[in-house]
């Protein structure tokens, strides 16, 4: 047991030493410890000088520690939890403990799931270590079991699955019970996500001691459950590709804040880097180089490691348009043109930005090429699949330069102007749907329904014609002002809500784009509507590859994942101590967040606003 | 290991081709693509089995096919590439240093960077063959004893590469200090590149270059108080900087925020300061750090910001006022505030410590003294400096604080003057003080140089160089590199959004700023004030943009970045070779298909 009084009493012996103390040696292996981190209800945790000896045990209205970490932890009404639980009583006392001694019970889970958990308890054990650096210094012997209780045997990980927990915290005698129960193992997950938020490392911060220990939250009552059931994050590894380590590393982000959904743009125009067993020409002539593909077993492992950690990992191919190289081969094959103005120019009447492409929904060879590559992605997604057609900026003047699709229009009775190429889109959905429904049926799933981003073809005069509810669930990236949003949420479609101005984490680096602040990212609300499945932050990689991917994404995704897991009533203030110690946590787990504000407001809470 | 293209399986549909995609494969299944120069731009094809025409490499093309190949800086005076590039082999590299002196140890040290870099152009996982001809590099130093920078130090050289014999090349360097001489190997190095086509590295034959800069002065700026920087990502920084041969460090060690300098003759005050004991440069690491800079031709020039910019490390002084003054926008442009009080004799006494503990720890031949963002009211907020003012007779209104202010700096300057020992070239940021309508009445345009922050088009830049100050241009719209993120204090974006692109700052023109009086003009630097940066996010904020101001302090070529766009993708992929992990200009399709993503 340590109870923060026992930290007051070091304080104090501290203070009367180092007041004899003038001309202090200046090497930091000496230094003596100048500060403390004081926890006040209304500022959060501040800097301050070391209280006076009169001001002392019992009647001090505020507690002092010497690792601005465990402050956080215990400070303020959700401690240092990220994102903010529906309810959670924390004490505000912590007691010592070590990995080692930590055990997890899962005699209360089904046989189905322990296999899983056990894979999800190994996360929980190396992000603790990881709060130490890799290395707990300190062991304590209290014993620490974590009884976890789930009821539902499916590992399946859908919108309907069940992710809410209750996580309870109790400091006996000589050891100390957690209790986790859930209705499904992702719930248990999330439970122990919040289990190791509730621990810090007391390493003094203003001290180069080489030992650490871990303090916990002695008692807890956390009721917790998500608003929005999808939330999610896309990352494009197509404008430059991003390393399986990296794409890890950015699913452990995911975790770290309960995110569920990673949403994997994983082609587009500028190359397809995705393996596909049954037509290596994707690679073969898509990729930039043999060292930038995703192997399919790189894919599987990749799905496996976001199941452990409650992910939910969205293939999306972007199609007819954002399709180009990898698909550029047809000719020499002898299957003609798969896709037309590929690598065309002038871009600027074919495409949004070069290089263009689109695929030729004239050619019956292209359905049949779409179809293998559905096939190898059915095989490797978990059921129920879910499923990215992609479906964004179709520029009908590419396929308009085509003489084979123009004529294709005529034989089909289609107009060439703007509604006959509209059909043309609309029957390329639904032909594509149709393929992906037999190859999905043929890897043992239902019908799911399939993601679209919004378009010309989604307005709500047009997509009722085109796009059935039940089998399209659009996700929109009109800007806030648009009222698209709520006019498809009107007709009855299911969406997922994803402002360009808001949530794209690449604005603010081209064009007149404007960057959003985690602030601003936070203050985004979405409707409260059982059809608005949930928002996604959005990673394109034109500006970004692996060298900068952290900084871009972390720690602005999580004001998202907050906005969504939780969607609080309060502003970003109440919200900053605990994003705080959210980026110190992502720093701690290997990722490399950005900076909020310089170091001294990370230590003054409140003072910086 | 190199990941090769999985086996083929192909579908039954697909098999009568599949003996036309087997004969791609020259060279096992690893690469499909060769490049080709057409039209000066390198164009992306299928590896042709049956053609007996040599494929070239991406990187190879690019050497190729650019008037300046990959070179960046790009040489100011003759720039002579071959048509041919030679396989060499790495193990067989040799360096010749004829004459000895003061700089020996240097030397030794800039040869094994020069084959590490060397070795850095074989990419993660390869290994270049042990075949190809040796490579013997003569470095004629002229004067070998000068090891002291200046702002008038010569950074001249020529370099050469020619074939000595049938299995060998010789490579010659001829410079009149160390400096240059380091120049010429960084640029040798930006000769050789890989060739995955051959696993090769190829060098450039047939080199004749003469080169030097067009400005002393070619800085970074680096503020490690707002957050602290780790040593290692200093030293990292100066790595980066020396190869695209930037010349100045400018560590802005100190703010209100924390002081890590550890003084030695004033240790309250990073004892207080820093952010915690191990956030501390002490003189031992400075000392590192200033002959890391030596070695790689970067002077490190220390700034002492004074008299705002302070609080933090202070506090049992009593030397302060206003600190942490609430609320803090009438006091200060951001929190904590501090100001020193110049009423006090005792803070000379205090500076001459803190300057002397500079001076040992950076032995520095240029010291910038800070001098920005003075604020009157927190000065006025003190009835000690109120009374300081009317006992003087001066009145309480902003010319007398300017007087204030001046009193302050002359002291300052005659501490600064003792503690070095030299009345060596001072620099001051631009402020009310330096305002070119009284500029004169305070600061002697020998003694100091202004550092410009406000915009390019500032009517301060030439009013200031009519009047014969020498400049040094940070103009906050092309090289303040924390622009365009959110506000930290309050909503919105920070004060100098939007984010500059590497285009801006390429574009940045000390010589079109200048007008007639560009020979006042010391160069330029780029600023990294890290309230929203630190160690972990450093690089991708400074890299590569500031290779982008690079080149336009060598050379301020007189073409805009349309010319350099394709070099500039090269050098960013070099620095992520040296573990710098700098930010994507653009989808890496646009640097395998050059002449595609024009506007």
């Amino acid at each position: 047991m340590n109870w923060h009084w026992t930290l007051v009493f070091t304080v104090l012996v501290n203070l009367a030493k180092g007041n004899d103390e003038n001309g202090v040696d200046p090497s930091p292996d000496t230094y003596e410890p100048s500060w403390v981190y004081k926890c006040e209800a209304e500022d959060g945790c501040e800097r301050s000088e070391r209280p006076e000896p009169t001001t002392g045990v019992g009647n001090s209205s505020f507690m002092v520690f010497e690792s601005l970490d465990v402050c956080r932890t215990v400070c303020g009404r959700y401690g240092g939890l990220w994102p903010q639980p529906v309810t959670a009583v924390l004490s505000t006392q912590t007691v010592k403990i070590h990995p080692d001694f930590l055990r997890f019970d899962l005699e209360n889970a089904p046989v189905e799931t322990r296999e899983l958990l056990v894979e999800m308890t190994r996360v929980v054990t190396a992000n603790l270590l990881a709060e130490c650096n890799g290395n707990v210094t300190e062991v304590v012997e209290t014993p620490v079991t974590v009884y976890i209780s789930v009821t539902s045997p499916s590992l399946v990980l859908s919108w309907d699955t069940d992710e809410q927990y209750y996580l309870d915290v109790q400091n006996k005698v000589d050891n100390v019970a957690v209790h986790v129960s859930a209705q499904t193992v992702y719930g248990a997950r999330h439970a122990l996500e919040s289990l190791t938020q509730l621990i810090a490392s007391d390493r003094p911060d203003y001290s180069k001691r080489r030992q650490c220990g871990l303090q916990m939250v002695a008692g807890a009552k956390v009721r917790d459950r998500p608003v929005y059931r999808h939330r999610g994050l896309v990352l494009d590894t197509s404008r430059n590709f991003i390393p399986m380590a990296d794409v890890r590393r950015t699913i452990d982000g995911m975790a770290a804040t309960k995110m569920n959904v990673f949403h994997w743009h994983v082609t587009d125009s500028q190359s397809f880097p995705l393996e596909s067993r049954s037509v290596p020409q994707f690679t073969r002539y898509g990729a930039y180089s043999a060292d930038e593909i995703y192997s399919a077993e790189e894919v599987r492992e990749l799905i496996r490691y976001a199941q452990i950690r409650g992910v939910r990992v969205v293939m999306e191919i972007d199609s007819p348009a954002h399709a180009g190289n990898g698909w550029q081969w047809g000719k020499e094959y002898g299957f003609g043109d798969l896709a037309v103005c590929v690598n065309a120019r002038p871009w600027r009447q074919l495409c949004i930005e070069p290089p263009c492409g689109q695929l030729n929904p004239a050619n019956p060879a292209m359905y049949r090429v779409l179809r293998d590559l559905y096939k190898d992605i059915a095989e490797l997604l978990p059921k129920p699949a879910l499923f990215h057609m992609g479906g964004d900026e179709v520029y009908l003047g590419c396929w308009n330069s085509s003489k084979e699709i123009v004529s294709y229009m005529k034989t089909k009775g289609f107009d060439t102007d703007v509604e006959g190429y509209m059909r043309l889109w609309a029957e390329f959905h639904a032909k594509a749907l149709q393929i992906w429904d037999e190859e999905n049926g043929a890897a043992g799933d239902q019908r799911q329904p399939v993601i679209l981003w919004s378009s010309e073809l989604t307005q709500p005069e047009r997509i009722q014609s085109y796009l059935d509810k039940d089998r399209y669930v659009i996700e929109v990236w009109e800007p806030l002002s648009s009222s698209l949003l709520n006019q498809l949420l009107r007709l009855g479609y299911r969406t997922i809500s994803i402002p360009k101005d808001i949530w794209y984490l690449d604005h603010g680096f081209w064009g007149k784009t404007k960057y959003s602040n985690w602030r601003r990212m936070y203050g985004h609300l979405l409707p409260r509507d059982p059809n608005v499945l949930g928002g996604e932050v959005a990673m394109w990689s034109e500006y970004v590859d692996a060298q900068a991917l952290d900084t871009r994404v972390w720690p602005r995704a999580a004001a998202a994942g907050e906005r969504l897991w939780s969607d609080p009533r309060g502003g970003f203030a109440p919200a900053e101590p605990r994003m705080q110690r959210l980026r110190g946590r992502l720093r701690a787990r290997g990722l490399r967040p950005d900076v909020l504000s310089p170091a001294w407001c990370a230590h003054h809470d409140s003072r910086c606003l | 290991m190199m990941k090769l293209i999985p086996k083929r399986r192909t579908s039954r549909r697909y098999r009568k081709h599949e003996q036309a995609i087997s004969s791609v494969n020259t060279e096992g299944e690893r690469s499909a693509w060769k490049w080709g120069c057409d039209n000066g731009k390198c164009v992306k094809s299928l590896i042709d089995a049956h053609s007996r025409e040599p494929a070239l490499s991406l990187e190879a093309c690019k050497m190729f096919c650019n008037e300046y190949g990959l070179l960046w800086p790009r040489p100011t005076g003759e720039a002579q590439l071959g048509n041919f590039l030679s396989k060499i082999n790495l193990n067989n590299i040799d360096l010749q240093i004829p004459n000895k002196g003061r700089t020996d140890s240097l030397m030794d040290e800039a040869g094994q960077r020069f084959r590490q870099i060397v070795s850095l152009s074989v990419p993660n996982g390869l290994k270049a063959k042990a075949s190809g001809k040796a490579l013997t590099v003569y470095l004629v130093n002229e004067n070998p004893d000068v090891r002291e920078f200046s702002l008038d130090m010569d950074e001249s050289y020529t370099l050469s590469v020619s074939p000595s014999s049938a299995d060998r090349l010789n490579a010659t360097i001829v410079a009149s200090t160390y400096f240059g001489l380091r120049h010429g190997l960084e640029t040798l190095s930006q000769l050789i590149v890989y060739d995955d086509i051959r696993d090769h590295l190829l060098v450039v034959r047939d080199v004749n270059i003469s080169d030097k800069p067009v400005y002393p002065y070619r800085g970074i700026l680096l503020d490690t108080a707002r957050n602290y920087i780790t040593v290692d990502a200093i030293k990292s920084t100066i790595d980066a900087m020396a190869a695209v041969k930037l010349n100045t460090f400018h560590w802005h060690i100190t703010d209100s925020q924390s002081f890590p300098f550890v003084s030695e003759r004033e240790p309250r005050l990073s004892k207080l300061g820093a952010y915690t004991p191990n956030k501390v440069y002490t003189k031992e690491i400075i000392k590192e750090v200033v002959n890391y800079g030596l070695v790689r031709g970067v002077r490190v020039l220390p700034e002492f910001d004074a008299p705002a910019h302070v609080g933090e490390g202070w506090q049992d002084t009593n030397l302060t006022v206003c600190f942490k003054a609430e609320p803090w926008a009438s006091y200060c442009v951001e929190p904590p505030c501090g100001q020193l009080n110049p009423a006090r004799e005792e803070l000379y006494d205090r500076l001459e410590h803190i300057y002397m503990d500079m001076a040992d720890a950076f032995r520095p031949d240029m010291f910038h003294m800070g001098g920005d963002e003075v604020s009157e009211r927190c000065w006025n907020s003190s009835e000690e400096i109120r009374q300081f003012m009317v006992q003087n007779r001066w009145e309480l209104d902003k010319a007398s604080y300017l007087k204030l202010w001046n009193y302050f700096q002359t002291k300052a300057q005659d501490r600064a003057y003792k503690a070095f020992g030299k009345r060596l070239p001072l620099v001051l940021w631009t402020s009310t003080l330096t305002d070119y309508t009284h500029v004169e009445n305070f600061l002697n345009k020998d003694d100091y140089i202004i550092q410009v922050w406000t915009t390019g088009s500032d009517p301060q830049i030439s009013n200031l160089l009519r009047r014969g100050y020498r400049l040094i241009m940070s103009n906050y719209d092309a090289l303040y590199l924390d622009c365009g993120f959110g506000a930290w204090v309050g909503s919105g974006n920070n004060w100098c959004s939007p984010y500059i692109g590497w285009q801006k700052v390429y574009d940045n023109s000390p010589k079109a700023m200048a007008g007639p009086h560009s020979d006042l003009i010391l160069g330029g630097e780029a600023a990294l004030w890290t309230e929203q940066a630190d160690s972990t996010t450093l690089d991708g904020r400074l890299w590569p943009r500031a290779a982008a101001m690079a080149e336009r302090l060598w050379a301020e070529p007189s073409s805009d970045w349309h010319e350099a766009e394709h070099r500039m993708l090269n050098v960013r992929e070099r620095l992520v070779r040296m573990g710098i992990k700098s930010e994507s200009l653009e989808p890496e399709w646009c640097y395998q298909n050059e002449g595609y993503c024009y506007h």
